[in-house]
C-alpha cells in the first residue's frame, strides 16, 4: 500500500481491500488520502461547523447547566455560561437580550446531525472494511508504549520551545495522532452524539436507558456540552498541527488527494 | 466473473433494494412530516420518520413521586385579557371547552365535565426545547376520549387548539391526540393547575416527541417570547406536528379572532378563543403541498383547508 504511492486512487482502493488480513502493513501515504477519508473529512467539518452554530444559538436560550433529571432557573446549575441569554426569564450578567434564534438553528442541528451520522457511518464501515484504520490508525506493533508517545511530545514540545523544525515529510501518522484520531472517532463522537439523542423526548420514551446513562436528561444535555468543548479543543490543536506539520501538502493530501 | 463485475452487481443489487427500501418507507405517508420540504425538509423528515419508527407505542417516561420538582418553573406570559381575569374570579364556571369542527357531534364542555370523564394522573417531566425542565404530577382528561365523545370524521388527522390569546395556537396529529398520555389536564401536583402553569386547561402531552420542542419555533421567530407567553390554556410542550401546519395555524389565527363556537367566522365578534383547534382532512391539504395550504385569504371554516376545530370560547 505504501508502495503505491503515485499510483492512481483507484489502484489505491483495490490495494486497500487486498490488504485487510495483512497486520502490520505499512502505512498509506497521508498525502494520499482515499477518496473516502476526504469527502468524509470535510464534510464532517461542515457538520461540526453548522452544530456548532446551531447548537450555541441553542445555548443562548437557556445558558445554564444542571446534573440530574431536571433543571430550571429555580435550580441550582453547576455552570452558568457567560453569555447573554435569549430569554427574559433567565438572569445573566447582561443586561440585554439576544434574538431568539432557537427555530432555525434546531432545524439546522438536527439537519447537520443527520449529515454527521450519515457520513461517520460511511466512514466507519469504510475504514474497519478497507483496513484504513488497522494500518493508518491504530499505532503499528512497535509504537504502543509510552516511549513512543513521549518521543512523540518531545519531537513536538522542543518544536514550540526551541524552534526546532519538524520533519515535513512522514509518511504515516505519528502515534500519539493515531491514538488521537481514534478516540475523537470512536469515544468522542459516538458519546456527543448519544448525550444528543438522549435529550430526544422520542428516543428518551423509546430508550430510557440511554437518559439513565447519562444520570438524566439535564445530565446529559451537560455532558453534551462538555464533550462537545472537547470536541472543538481537538479541532483547535489540530489546525495547529496541521499547520506547524506542512500546512500546504497535507491540506493537498486532504482534499486533492496527493502532495 | 471478475473482481469489478462481481462488485457493481453487488452495487447494483444494494443500490436496487435501497431503492426499494426507500420507497416503502416513502409509501408509509405516516412517517413524512408536512415540513418535508425546503432547505430543512431532509433534516425534518429523517428526524420525525426515524423518531416515530424507534419510538413506535413507546410511553414517555414516568417518574417517582420523590423526584417531583419542588420548584417548577412557570414560565412567565404577558398580559392576559381582561375577560380571563373575570373568569379566573369566577373560579372559571363559565368557561368552555369547545370542540368543533371535523365531529360528529359538537361539544362544549365545562371544567366540571371535563372532571367527570376518565380521569388519569401522571407524573412527567415538562421538557421545553429551551434547554429547562421539570417534573409534575398531571391530571386530566385524555384528549382521545374527550375526541372519542365528539366522534371523529373519518380523514381526520390533526388537531389544533389555541388559547385565549389570538395568535396562540398549536397542532398535533391523531398519533399524538390519541396517546393514552395526552391529556386535557386540568390539575398538577394533586391541586387545580395554577394559572402560571396554563390553567385552567392545558394540553399535556408527554408522549414521545410532544415536548420535543423541535419546532414550534419556525412559523414564530422571533414572536416566540410572546407565544410562550399566553400561558392560559397553553401547552407548552410541543412537537414536529406544529410546524407541518404552518399555514394554516396562521391563518387559523387570523380566523379565530372572530371565531364563534360553531366554527364559522364572526367578524368583529369580541369573545376570544380560549381553547381552539381544528382537525385536517389530508385529503383535501395534502401536508407536502405547501402552497395548496398557504392562503393569503382568511379561510372559513369547513373549506378545504380547515375542516374543523376544538374551541373553547368564553361563553
Ligand atoms: C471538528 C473538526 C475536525 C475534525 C473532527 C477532524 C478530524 C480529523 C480526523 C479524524 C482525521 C484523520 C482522518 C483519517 O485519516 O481517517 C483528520 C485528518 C486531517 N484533518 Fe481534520 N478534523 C477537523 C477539522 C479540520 C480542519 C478545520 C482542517 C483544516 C486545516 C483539518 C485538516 C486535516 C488534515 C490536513 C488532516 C490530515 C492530517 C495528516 O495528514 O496528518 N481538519 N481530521
Amino acid at each position: 500500500m505504501g508502495q503505491a504511492v503515485g499510483s492512481t486512487s483507484g489502484n489505491l482502493e483495490e490495494g486497500a481491500l487486498r490488504d485487510v488480513a495483512r497486520p502490520d502493513m505499512p502505512p498509506r501515504d497521508r498525502t494520499g488520502h482515499s477518496i473516502v477519508v476526504r469527502i468524509s473529512h470535510w464534510l464532517i467539518v461542515a457538520a461540526v461547523f453548522a452544530l456548532t452554530l446551531s447548537g450555541t444559538n441553542i445555548l443562548t436560550s437557556h445558558p445554564r447547566l444542571y446534573w440530574g433529571e431536571t433543571g430550571n432557573v429555580n435550580d441550582e446549575p453547576w455552570l452558568v455560561i457567560p453569555i447573554p441569554a435569549s430569554r427574559r426569564s433567565v438572569p445573566t450578567a447582561y443586561d440585554f437580550r439576544l434574538e431568539d434564534r432557537n427555530g432555525w438553528s434546531r432545524n439546522l442541528h438536527f439537519e447537520a446531525a443527520w449529515v454527521l451520522v450519515l457520513t461517520g457511518l460511511v466512514y466507519g464501515l469504510w475504514g474497519f472494511a478497507s483496513g484504513h484504520f488497522r494500518r493508518d490508525l491504530i499505532p503499528g506493533r512497535g509504537d504502543r508504549n509510552w516511549r513512543a508517545f513521549s518521543a512523540t511530545v518531545a519531537k513536538y514540545a522542543r518544536h514550540f520551545l526551541r524552534k526546532e523544525p519538524l520533519p515535513t515529510d512522514e509518511i504515516a501518522y505519528n502515534p500519539l495522532q493515531r491514538v488521537t484520531y481514534l478516540v475523537v472517532i470512536f469515544l468522542l463522537f459516538p458519546a456527543i452524539i448519544a448525550s444528543g439523542l438522549a435529550m430526544s423526548p422520542y428516543l428518551a420514551a423509546a430508550w430510557p436507558g440511554l437518559v439513565e446513562f447519562f444520570g438524566g436528561r439535564q445530565s446529559a444535555r451537560s455532558f453534551h456540552f462538555l464533550l462537545v468543548s472537547g470536541l472543538l479543543g481537538f479541532a483547535v490543536v489540530h489546525v495547529i498541527l496541521v499547520k506547524v506539520s506542512g500546512f500546504s501538502r497535507l491540506l493537498r493530501g486532504m482534499t486533492i488527494g496527493h502532495g | 466473473m471478475d473482481r469489478i463485475g462481481r462488485r457493481s452487481l453487488i452495487a447494483m443489487l444494494a443500490g436496487a433494494s435501497g431503492f426499494g427500501m426507500a420507497k416503502a418507507v416513502w409509501g408509509r405517508s405516516d412517517l413524512i412530516p408536512p415540513d418535508h420540504g425546503g432547505p430543512y425538509g431532509l433534516g425534518n423528515t429523517l428526524t420525525y420518520g426515524a423518531s416515530r419508527l424507534v419510538t413506535g407505542d413507546a410511553l414517555a417516561r414516568e417518574f417517582p413521586r420523590t423526584m417531583i420538582s419542588q420548584e417548577p418553573f412557570a414560565n412567565g406570559f404577558g398580559a392576559l385579557p381582561e375577560a380571563f381575569h373575570a373568569m379566573n374570579d369566577r373560579g372559571f364556571v363559565d368557561w368552555r371547552l369547545v370542540v368543533d369542527g371535523m365531529v360528529e357531534k359538537p361539544l362544549s364542555l365545562s371544567l366540571a365535565d371535563l372532571r367527570k370523564m376518565p380521569r388519569r394522573s401522571q407524573i412527567t417531566e415538562v421538557a421545553c426545547e429551551e434547554g429547562w425542565s421539570y417534573i409534575a404530577e398531571w391530571h386530566g382528561t385524555p384528549l382521545a376520549h374527550v375526541l372519542d365523545l365528539a366522534g371523529l370524521k373519518p380523514g381526520v388527522k390533526f388537531i389544533s387548539y389555541g388559547t385565549i390569546q389570538p395568535n396562540k395556537w398549536d397542532t398535533i396529529d391523531l398519533d399524538e391526540a390519541m396517546h393514552p398520555q395526552t391529556l386535557l389536564s386540568f390539575g398538577m401536583n394533586g391541586g387545580a393547575l395554577p394559572v402560571e402553569f396554563g390553567g385552567p386547561l392545558r394540553m399535556r402531552a408527554p408522549p414521545a416527541g410532544l415536548q420535543e420542542p423541535q419546532v414550534h419555533h419556525d412559523y414564530h421567530g422571533g414572536e416566540f417570547d410572546r407565544v410562550r407567553a399566553h400561558g392560559a390554556g397553553q401547552r407548552r410542550s410541543r412537537l414536529f406536528v406544529v410546524r407541518w401546519h404552518m399555514s394554516p395555524p396562521r391563518t387559523f389565527a387570523r380566523a379565530s379572532r372572530g371565531l364563534d363556537h360553531s366554527g364559522t367566522l364572526a367578524p368583529g365578534d369580541e369573545r376570544r378563543l380560549f381553547m381552539s383547534g381544528w382537525i385536517r382532512v389530508p385529503k383535501a391539504s395534502t401536508p407536502s403541498r405547501k402552497s395548496s395550504n398557504v392562503s393569503n385569504t382568511p379561510p372559513v371554516f369547513g373549506t378545504s383547508a380547515i375542516s374543523s376545530s376544538i374551541l373553547a370560547t368564553l361563553a
